[in-house]
């Protein structure tokens, strides 16, 4: 394994005194795709937030640990909040475009923090919708209203936003849940392709889709790392008896 | 059962209230516009051969009642019984002489040049009388202001729509920073729970209270303290130590801002957590959230604020009597020269001229009527305010429909 872009040591969350994670070390290693599954309420998402520090977001929440930007720890050279999110990016469960154009959507992340000019800005929400496959059916339409997109291109309108202000790892939060069968077959191919650029990390409650994109699998349960491994071995020869059940769907 | 007679109650109330503002509002627009509409003037000729001329002033069956003449702010009238009278005509040569003091003289006919006195002729109306509209409504508005409160409205209509905008400048900015505060960055603690809580009280105190308040902090203390520093030279005439715009407008925008400001929080509140999660998440910090995100979707609920508090502005008399609402003032509170509006003028209201003419002895029904008319006027600056916002807040809702 090659030195990981991200990687967590004895993360824990508390929030309000309740705990949701604790000790959760990982390491996502550069141009994969690592899946985290796992029951609802076991702590995917938060795990998630916890990469990003978006749990500034609640209150209460105290964070422990370390997170690990390429091997550096965050915490300690005080990288800001906003820097540390522009390059992991993140793509939520329910399609969140802002009102607005598509253009103005793909370009938000870039007016932020460059002043980029007309030209520069064009290229690049281009690439960005390029990359995010959508570019071919709304290239005749950037200034149309973004919330008049399907949810399936709004999911990808947003992963274009994303990438577009050029992220190392993406981390996305359940990002087929909301969407119907043929889009999550889109994004599911769209994050194959994306894993050559970027570093992935993908919460999902769908076993199957786990399978099919990851190239690393980790299995919590109650706010612990319980198995962590390549996909291929931990789907056929999962080591734990907890992971083997919720995999065969007999969780419970 | 019980919900079931609570819905027809409910129900029953709602036209109720929805009848009682049609009514006020058919009141408000005959009698205003009865007092535009300039009453012709009548010769009638009665048992005994006496001839009298004066305004139509009232058109009843059992009489009618004519105005000869206002001398020294006294009306002269004469009420005729029906019974008596033998003929009646409007002659077209009948003539209105009008003095800039207030005097008014009724006669059959008269030379074009009476020194002293302005000639008009209301029944040579021409086609519909438009010539007798379009005075009449010329000279509601535009008259000059005599002393004693009496003449054209314009001066008081220009001043309400300067103080309203003037408060509008200063309660939205303001508002919209301390609901920006509440919603988005206060922690819920018992500081900004005590706050809010204030904030509800605040809109609960009698206007005139904050009348008051204004009167003794913003003339006495402030108004005091800025003519030392900045007029001593005219002292001991008061420049900003008594009432004036700039105070009547913070005494209003004192009175608007807990509408403002929960309406705006509401606004806030209103915008979908996922959106500041969004935004965040592509590395903006939360000033940028605030500023490219959260104003813009709020921006139907701060117009929804803005609108609110116009029209509870607009409404207000009595504060303002105590900070610088006159009958009369020479000037007006803006001008065509530099600084352009003079924030220390005592003015006029249009609030306050509807109390004036409604209260007032002299004239009766003439000035009852006229109150309505003003009443219509500032009704329809309100309606014409507010419109304008709510076409603006029409627009973008039809564009943030889809975010709640």
């Amino acid at each position: 394994m090659s030195k990981a872009v991200l990687e967590t040591v004895d993360l824990g969350l508390k929030v309000g005194g309740r705990v949701i994670l604790s000790d959760i070390s990982l390491a996502f290693p550069p141009q994969s795709v690592t899946a985290i599954i796992g029951p609802s309420g076991c702590g995917k998402t938060s795990f998630l937030r916890c990469l990003n520090r978006l749990t500034e977001l609640w209150p209460q929440a105290k964070q422990s640990g370390k997170v690990l930007l390429n091997q550096v720890d965050i915490e300690r050279t005080a990288m800001p909040y906003p820097e540390l999110r522009r390059r992991v990016g993140m793509v939520f469960q329910r399609p969140n475009p802002f009102p607005g154009t598509i253009y103005d959507n793909v370009a938000y992340g870039m007016r932020l923090h460059q002043r980029p000019t007309r030209v520069e800005l064009e290229e690049r929400v281009e690439a960005a919708l390029i990359n995010a496959g959508l570019w071919d059916e709304v290239r005749d339409r950037l200034d149309d209203d973004a919330l008049a997109l399907s949810l399936g291109q709004q999911q990808r309108l947003v992963i274009a936003r994303a990438l577009a202000v050029e992220p190392e790892v993406l981390l996305l939060d359940e990002p087929a849940s909301a969407l119907d069968p043929i889009s999550t077959l889109r994004i599911e191919t769209l994050v194959a392709e994306l894993k050559t650029r970027f570093t992935l990390i993908l919460v999902t409650h769908n076993v199957q889709q786990a399978a099919r994109v990851a190239d690393y699998t980790a299995f919590m349960d109650g706010g612990r790392l319980l198995e962590h491994d390549e996909s291929v071995r931990l789907f056929t020869t999962p080591k734990r008896q907890e992971t083997e059940d919720y995999i065969t769907g007999r969780y419970g | 059962m019980l919900l079931r007679a609570l819905e027809r109650l409910a129900g029953g109330a709602l036209a109720v209230l929805l009848g009682a503002f049609a009514l006020i509002l058919c009141a408000i627009i005959y009698q205003g516009a009865a007092a535009l509409v300039p009453p012709p003037v009548l010769q009638v000729a009665i048992d005994g051969g006496e001839k009298i001329t004066g305004l139509l002033l009232k058109d009843s069956p059992s009489q009618v009642e004519l105005l000869l003449e206002i001398r020294a702010a006294k009306p002269v009238w004469r009420r005729i019984d029906r019974s008596q009278i033998l003929h009646r005509s409007e002659p077209a040569d009948a003539c209105l002489l009008s003095a800039s003091d207030g005097r008014l003289r009724v006669q059959a006919s008269c030379r074009s040049d009476e020194p002293g006195w302005s000639v008009s002729y209301p029944n040579a109306g021409g086609m519909l009388g438009l010539q007798r509209w379009s005075k009449a409504i010329s000279d509601f508005l535009l008259a000059p202001v005599r002393p004693d409160g009496q003449g054209g409205i314009g001066s008081a209509l220009v001043s309400t729509f300067v103080l309203v905008l003037v408060m509008t400048l200063l309660v939205v900015p303001f508002g919209i920073g301390v609901a920006l505060y509440l919603a988005e960055y206060a922690a819920d603690t018992k500081v900004t729970r005590a706050l809010r809580l204030t904030l509800a009280n605040l809109a609960a105190v009698p206007p005139v209270v904050f009348g008051l308040f204004g009167l003794g902090l913003f003339v006495h203390v402030f108004g005091r303290q800025l003519d030392q520093w900045l007029y001593a030279e005219r002292l001991p005439s008061p420049t900003f130590a008594t009432g004036g715009l700039l105070w009547a407008s913070l005494v209003l925008a004192l009175l608007t801002l807990p509408v403002v400001v929960v309406a705006c929080e509401q606004g806030f509140r209103r915008v979908p957590q996922r959106l500041r999660e969004a935004s965040l998440a592509l590395g903006a910090t939360q000033t940028e959230t605030v500023l490219r995100v959260l104003l813009p979707a709020a921006r139907p609920a701060l117009l929804t604020a803005l609108i609110l508090a116009v029209a509870r502005a607009s409404a207000e008399v009595a504060p303002l009597l105590l900070v610088g609402a006159v009958r009369y003032a020479a000037q007006l509170p803006i001008s065509s020269e530099a600084p352009f509006v003079h924030l220390e003028r005592p003015f006029m209201h249009l609030g306050y001229r509807v109390l004036d003419l409604a209260t007032s002895s002299a004239g009766g029904q003439y000035a009852l009527q006229q109150a309505f008319a003003c009443a219509l006027v500032l009704l329809l600056l309100v309606l014409g305010l507010n419109g304008a916002a709510i076409a603006a807040r029409f627009r973008l809702r039809a564009r943030y429909r889809d975010l709640s």
